[in-house]
C-alpha cells in the first residue's frame, strides 16, 4: 500500500514505535524493535511497542505478503535515522524529559522505476522478491505407499536476516507445515464447511513426522530494505511440498495432487520413464 | 465436592464438580492460566501438566482424579529452569501456545543425568504439537538445556 505510514515517538524510558502491524509469533514486535535500536544507536531495552489499534498508531497497511519487515522496517529505519538527526547525541529518554515529546513519521513511496496505482490497484506490486530452493529426501514404502521425509533442506535468500535464529525459525516451522501439506494435511469440505476441523481428524505433522532440516540462509543485502532486509514470511511455506511431489515422481509415482496420502499413492499411476527410477519403468515395461 | 491436592508445592483445597476438567480448574479456580488449551481432545498437548511428575493432558482428566497429586504447572517452574532460559535462546517459542506443555513434557529428559538422542528427545516430544518451529528449534533447546543443567 502505498499510502503505509510508521511512526516513532520519545518516552521518559526511549522510545515507542507506532505501526499497525501484529505480533503472532514471528517475531514482528522484535526485529522492529532491533531495526529501530539499530537505527537511533540504543539498547533494545529502551525500545517499546504500541498496541496496533489505528486509533493510536498510524495505518501501517496489513501484516501480510512478506512486507512488514521490508516495507515497516524500512519506514522504522528511516524514522529512526531522522530522530537521531533531531536529537543529536542525546538519548531520546534524555531529549524526552529536556523537550518533551518528539514525534516522527514516515510514509511509503515507490522505490525509483516501479510503477502502481492505489486507484486501480495495478501495476508492479512488488519492490523484489526474495528466493528459495528446497529439497526433500524421501522414502517411500513400495507396499504400504507410506512416504517419510528423510531429510530436508532449504536455502533461501531474503536479503539481510535481522534476527538470524527467528528468521531460521520461520523457515523450519514453514517447511514442517508445508511438508504436513504434501504428505497429510488434508481438508474435507462439506456444504461449504471444513468437516474435520479438529486435531483428531486433520492431521498436522508431530515430532516424528518432521525430518531433520538444514537451513541456508544466504546473505546478499538488499538496498531498498532496512538494514539490507526483504521478507521471509510466505516464501519457505512455498517450496516443500513442490519438492516432497518432485521426489515421489522421481520414485515413479505419477502424483499430481495433494495430500499425497498412502491411501492417494495406492491409485496412483506409475510414470512410464524416469532417471534413476528403472525399477518403476521396468515393472510398467513388463506389465 | 471438597478436592486436595499440591499445587506447584502448595497445599490446595477447594470446592468444585468432580468431573470439571482439571485444565478449567487451573485456569479458571487457581488463576494459573499458564496451563494453555490447544484443542479440548486430548491430541495436542498444550494443556500438559505434571502429575505426580508425570506429563498428562488436563483437558481429559477430571479434577477429582488428582485428589491428593502433586501438581506441577509451568508456574511452578518459577521462570529459570535451563530449560526455559534455552527457549528463549534458541527461540523454541514462536506463538507460545504449545510452549507450557513442551517444557514440562521434556522437563524430566533434562533433568536426567543421562544424555538424551535426538530420537529419544523427539519421542518424549511426539505428543506435543506445534504449528510454528517445525520442532528443530524445540529439540536444539531440549539438548542445550540438558547440556547446561549437567556441564560439570
Ligand atoms: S488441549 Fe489438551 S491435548 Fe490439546
Ligand atoms: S510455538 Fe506456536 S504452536 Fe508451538
Amino acid at each position: 500500500m502505498l499510502g503505509s505510514r510508521a511512526g516513532l515517538e520519545t518516552t521518559p524510558a526511549g522510545v515507542r514505535i507506532l505501526v499497525a502491524n501484529t505480533e503472532i509469533g514471528q517475531g514482528t514486535r522484535t526485529m522492529l524493535a532491533q531495526i529501530v535500536a539499530d537505527g537511533l544507536g540504543i539498547p533494545y531495552e529502551q525500545v517499546e511497542i504500541a498496541q496496533p489499534d489505528t486509533s493510536v498508531v498510524p495505518d501501517s497497511g496489513p501484516t501480510v505478503a512478506s512486507r512488514t519487515c521490508m516495507v515497516v522496517g524500512g519506514l522504522l529505519e528511516k524514522c529512526a535515522r531522522r530522530m537521531r538527526e533531531r536529537i543529536g547525541h542525546t538519548s531520546p529518554a534524555e531529549y524526552h524529559a529536556r523537550q518533551g515529546r518528539l514525534h516522527v513519521e514516515e510514509q511509503y513511496a515507490a522505490p525509483e522505476g516501479r510503477r502502481w496505482s492505489d486507484e486501480t490497484y495495478r501495476g508492479d506490486a512488488y519492490a523484489t522478491y526474495a528466493w528459495g530452493c528446497d529439497v526433500a529426501e524421501v522414502e517411500l514404502d513400495p507396499v504400504t505407499h507410506e512416504t517419510r521425509v528423510t531429510k530436508f533442506t532449504a536455502v533461501q535468500e531474503f536479503g539481510r536476516p535481522i534476527h538470524p535464529a527467528m528468521a531460521r525459525g520461520q523457515i523450519e516451522g514453514a517447511s514442517a507445515q508445508g511438508m504436513g501439506w504434501a504428505l497429510l494435511e488434508h481438508v474435507v469440505m462439506r456444504d461449504g464447511q471444513m468437516a474435520n476441523a479438529q486435531l483428531t481428524n486433520y492431521v498436522i505433522p508431530t515430532t516424528l513426522d518432521t525430518p531433520p532440516m538444514d537451513v541456508v540462509m544466504l546473505e546478499n543485502p538488499y538496498a531498498g530494505g532496512p538494514f539490507g532486509a526483504k521478507g521471509v514470511g510466505e516464501m519457505p511455506i512455498d517450496g516443500p511440498a513442490p519438492a516432497v511431489v518432485n521426489a515421489l515422481r522421481h520414485a515413479g509415482l505419477d502424483v499430481r495432487s495433494i495430500p499425497a496420502t498412502p491411501e492417494a499413492l495406492l491409485s496412483t499411476p506409475r510414470l512410464r520413464s524416469v532417471n534413476g527410477a528403472s525399477d518403476a519403468a521396468q515393472e510398467d515395461g513388463a506389465r | 465436592m471438597r478436592t486436595r491436592f499440591t499445587l506447584n508445592g502448595e497445599p490446595r483445597e477447594l470446592e468444585t464438580h468432580p468431573m470439571r476438567r482439571l485444565l478449567d480448574v487451573l485456569r479458571e479456580d487457581c488463576g494459573l492460566t499458564g496451563t494453555k488449551e490447544g484443542c479440548g481432545e486430548g491430541e495436542c498437548g498444550a494443556c500438559t501438566v505434571l502429575v505426580d511428575g508425570e506429563p498428562v493432558v488436563s483437558c481429559l482428566v477430571p479434577v477429582a482424579q488428582a485428589e491428593g497429586c502433586e501438581l506441577l504447572t509451568i508456574e511452578g517452574l518459577g521462570g529459570d529452569h535451563p530449560l526455559q532460559r534455552s527457549m528463549m535462546t534458541e527461540v523454541g517459542a514462536q506463538c507460545g501456545i504449545c510452549t507450557p506443555g513442551v517444557v514440562l513434557a521434556a522437563k524430566a529428559l533434562v533433568d536426567a543425568p543421562r544424555k538424551p538422542t535426538l530420537a529419544r528427545v523427539r519421542e518424549a516430544l511426539a505428543g506435543n504439537l506445534c504449528r510454528c518451529t517445525g520442532y528443530e528449534a524445540i529439540h536444539r533447546a531440549v539438548l542445550a538445556a540438558h547440556a547446561e543443567r549437567h556441564a560439570k
